[in-house]
Parts: structure tokens; C-alpha cells; sequence
């Protein structure tokens, strides 16, 4: 079957290699980067997607340096001019500075995607999500997640209850921590076992460096901004991270307790297409019908992710 | 109010207490199949539209208590006010053109319609 993601790719570096072609990378690098687009293509594996992709941000944003300092170089240095000594360590000069002058704009634009990334991870959780009211978690939820994280080797989370009855569950970073939040309308709805499976796929997200991984991917569609491909490839990268974590969650839980979930609260966010919802906003995200807004979300749908766990 | 909507309600007015989701799901799903996640979401939307009061309970896991804040009669005269006035805010003309061709044809509509005529052109006469 094959995977989008590894078409992404594919497409990404068609377009972006022909830019290298001036100092000679895109031939040297045309057969091992095709072999890895149509190993991509057909190889079901989330975290080698992500990590593939975000390594082709990383091409494109070198290629951006690149392009940047060629462009500034010919806009600043007269051709008739390139003879003598002087005109040269003149070009040589300039060529620098212009590099220079990217790498830094791009470092920064890098360091300020991270540095609101981290702000924001140091933000309470009422400041994070003002619209949610939190109380503090049931002791029953809170043994579940620490006998979870025991079982996937993480450092258990903060557990918070969000006083809605819109079944929703989400983590996330508050306060320098890990804060795992859970609904009272999520723990009305599934049974014990599928509840269990839900938080793990919220603790997987913590097992697989996932808030890393999706910084970093942010990070650099910030610094790639004017890239129309950067805007497809961070939610591709965020979308192949949720598959991920439905993959460890199954591993480490019941596989059948978590398409349940998954199958009922595809049904209520089908009733609910139309109205935005704490739910839709969180653990599962809110994904248009149209195939241009699938595109652009960073959530697979439902339907996809049920489907990706009954074939594994 | 959708047909899922009005379900829940006559639901809660038939009951003599609160309702929790699960109870409500169990009523529900007697007539039709729906997910126990769409219960909740359904009445977590009442809730926020003001038609519902809630209650959490922390004992036996947390869940909330569901109640209606209006009764089936005041439940009527909102919904009955709040459409007939926008459409006679958005097709005044339209709309008593409408009404009143659909009364001439019943006369208990037009005993009804005359008496509030009636009782109109008392207080305007006042």
C-alpha cells in the first residue's frame, strides 16, 4: 500500500534537487535519495517517515542558504568586474557575509520557532488553554497513568481533569512538566480498558520524544517559511507521529480496546462536524472533510488511524 | 435542535431525577444504535446552550448529573418564540401570509387565532 508520506518526500526532493544542480548535489545524491523515497513509499514505518522528512526540511532549509547567498551575490557583484586581486577578495568578502548573513537570519528564525515553543511549555495551563476549566484528577486515573508510564518506561505525568463532557483527552507541556488531561466526558464514555489504552497513546507521545520531534518540524517550516512544501511536510511529520503513538500504545495495551475507543468517538466527531469541540481540538484532532484540508491537518482521521491499527 | 437533541429531552422530562450519560445512553439506545461518545458530546452541547444544568460527581469515577433547566411547556414557548421571532424579524409579510393560510383551513386554529385578535385589539384600544 502505498504511504503518502514517502510521496511527500519524493515530490519534495524532485522539486528541491534541481536546485542543487549548480554545485553538483542533486546527481551524486539522485540515486540513494530515490531508493529512500520509494522505500518510504511502501514501507509502513511512522518513525522512519517522520525522521525522513524532517532531515528533507533539513536539505530544503540548506538549499534556502544556498539560494539565498547565489542570489545576493549576483545582485551585488558586477560579472565584468571579476578580474584582479582586489576584486576578487572583494567577492570572496561579500560571498561570506552573505552566507553569513543567511545562516544568521535562519539561526534566528530557528531560535525564536524553539524559544515560543519552550515559552509556551512554560505557560500554566490555564493561560495554554484558557476556554478549559481543570480540577484535580480522580485517584483511579492518576494510578492508571503511573502504572502505565511504569509499564512504557517514562516518568509519569502530571494528571489533570478538564471539567467538560466532551470526550477529549490531550498532553502536554506546563510549567517545565509533562501534564496529561482528561475529560470528564471521556471518562464517562469508555470502559476501563479502553481508557487505559487511550492514555497510553497520550504517554507514547512522551516515550517517543514526540514534543521534540515536533518542534524541530516547526522550528524549520518557520525557517523555510516562504517554502510552499515546509507547510506540507510539518503536519505529514506530526500526522506520522500519532500513527506512531497509536503503534506503541497497541504494543503496550490492548490493540482492540483502542480501535473501540478510537471507533466511538469517531462517531461522536461525526455529529459534530460542524461544531469545534475540545475534543476535535486534542487528543484527535480536528480534520476537515475536503482532501486539501487533510492535507494541512495534523491529525490523521479516524478512520485512517482505525484502519492502520487493524492492519498491523 | 436536531432530532438527537429532542431525544435527550424527552428522556430527561420522563425522568423523575438527574440522568448521568450512561443512563441517558442506556434510554437511548433502546430505539436507536448511537456510540455512548456522541451522548456525551450531545449533552455536553445542551449544557452550553443553557438547556441543561449539570452536576459533577466525583463518586464512583467522576460523572456529571444532567437535569433540565425548563420545563416542557417553558421548553416549548422558547423554541416557539425564539423561530417565530426571527422569522418574523427576517419574512414578516411572508410568514403571517403563511400562518394564516394554514389556519383558515382549521377552524379550532382560527377559534384560537381569533381570540388573540381579539385580546389585541383590546389592549391596543386601551
Amino acid at each position: 500500500m502505498i504511504q503518502a508520506p514517502g510521496v511527500l518526500m519524493f515530490v519534495a526532493w524532485v522539486l528541491v534537487g534541481p536546485l542543487t544542480l549548480h554545485h553538483g548535489l542533486w546527481l551524486p545524491t539522485l540515486i540513494p535519495i530515490t531508493a529512500l523515497g520509494l522505500a518510504l513509499i511502501v514501507k509502513r514505518s511512522y518513525r522512519f517517515q517522520s525522521i525522513t522528512l524532517l532531515a528533507v526540511l533539513g536539505v530544503m532549509f540548506f538549499e534556502s542558504l544556498q539560494s539565498i547567498a547565489s542570489w545576493l551575490h549576483i545582485e551585488l557583484i558586477d560579472p565584468s568586474l571579476l578580474e584582479g586581486e582586489e576584486v576578487r577578495h572583494l567577492l570572496s568578502f561579500f560571498f561570506t557575509l552573505n552566507v553569513g548573513l543567511a545562516v544568521v537570519g535562519a539561526v534566528a528564525a530557528v531560535c525564536v520557532a524553539l524559544s515560543l515553543e519552550l515559552r509556551k511549555s512554560h505557560l500554566p495551563l490555564a493561560r495554554l488553554f484558557p476556554e478549559m476549566e481543570f480540577q484535580d484528577a480522580p485517584h483511579e486515573v492518576t494510578r492508571s497513568v503511573e502504572r502505565l508510564s511504569t509499564t512504557m518506561g517514562v516518568a509519569p505525568p502530571k494528571v489533570t481533569l478538564i471539567d467538560s463532557g466532551d470526550p477529549a483527552a490531550f498532553i502536554t507541556r506546563s510549567k517545565r512538566e509533562y501534564v496529561l488531561a482528561v475529560s470528564v466526558g471521556l471518562l464517562e464514555s469508555l470502559s476501563a480498558k479502553e481508557l487505559d489504552a487511550c492514555l497510553a497513546h497520550e504517554l507514547s507521545h512522551m516515550k517517543n520524544n514526540d514534543f521534540s520531534v515536533r518542534s524541530f518540524a516547526t522550528a524549520a517550516k518557520v525557517a523555510l517559511f516562504a517554502h510552499p512544501l515546509s507547510h506540507l511536510i510539518e503536519p505529514a511529520v506530526y500526522r506520522a507521529r500519532e500513527f506512531l503513538a497509536d503503534r506503541t500504545a497497541a504494543d503496550l495495551s490492548e490493540r482492540g480496546a483502542l480501535i473501540s475507543a478510537l471507533s466511538k468517538l469517531r462517531e461522536s466527531q461525526n455529529y459534530v462536524t460542524t461544531q469545534r469541540s475540545i475534543g476535535t481540538a486534542c487528543l484527535f484532532g480536528s480534520v476537515g472533510t475536503n482532501p486539501l484540508s487533510r492535507l494541512f491537518a495534523k491529525h490523521p482521521t479516524l478512520e485512517k488511524r482505525i484502519r492502520a491499527l487493524q492492519e498491523q | 435542535m436536531g432530532d438527537l437533541e429532542a431525544a435527550m429531552l424527552q428522556e430527561l422530562w420522563k425522568s423523575p431525577t438527574a440522568l448521568s450519560v450512561r443512563e441517558f445512553h442506556e434510554k437511548i439506545s433502546r430505539s436507536r444504535s448511537i456510540a455512548i461518545t456522541t451522548v456525551a458530546t450531545i449533552l455536553d452541547r445542551l449544557y452550553r446552550k443553557g438547556v441543561l444544568s449539570r452536576k459533577l460527581v466525583k463518586e464512583g469515577g467522576p460523572h456529571y448529573l444532567y437535569s433540565s433547566r425548563l420545563s416542557k411547556d417553558a421548553f416549548r414557548h422558547v423554541v416557539v418564540n425564539n423561530v417565530m421571532g426571527a422569522l418574523l424579524r427576517g419574512f414578516n409579510d411572508v410568514t403571517v401570509a403563511y400562518l394564516a393560510e394554514r389556519m383558515a383551513d382549521k377552524p379550532e386554529d382560527r377559534r384560537i387565532i381569533s381570540k388573540y385578535l381579539d385580546r389585541l385589539k383590546r389592549e391596543g384600544g386601551r
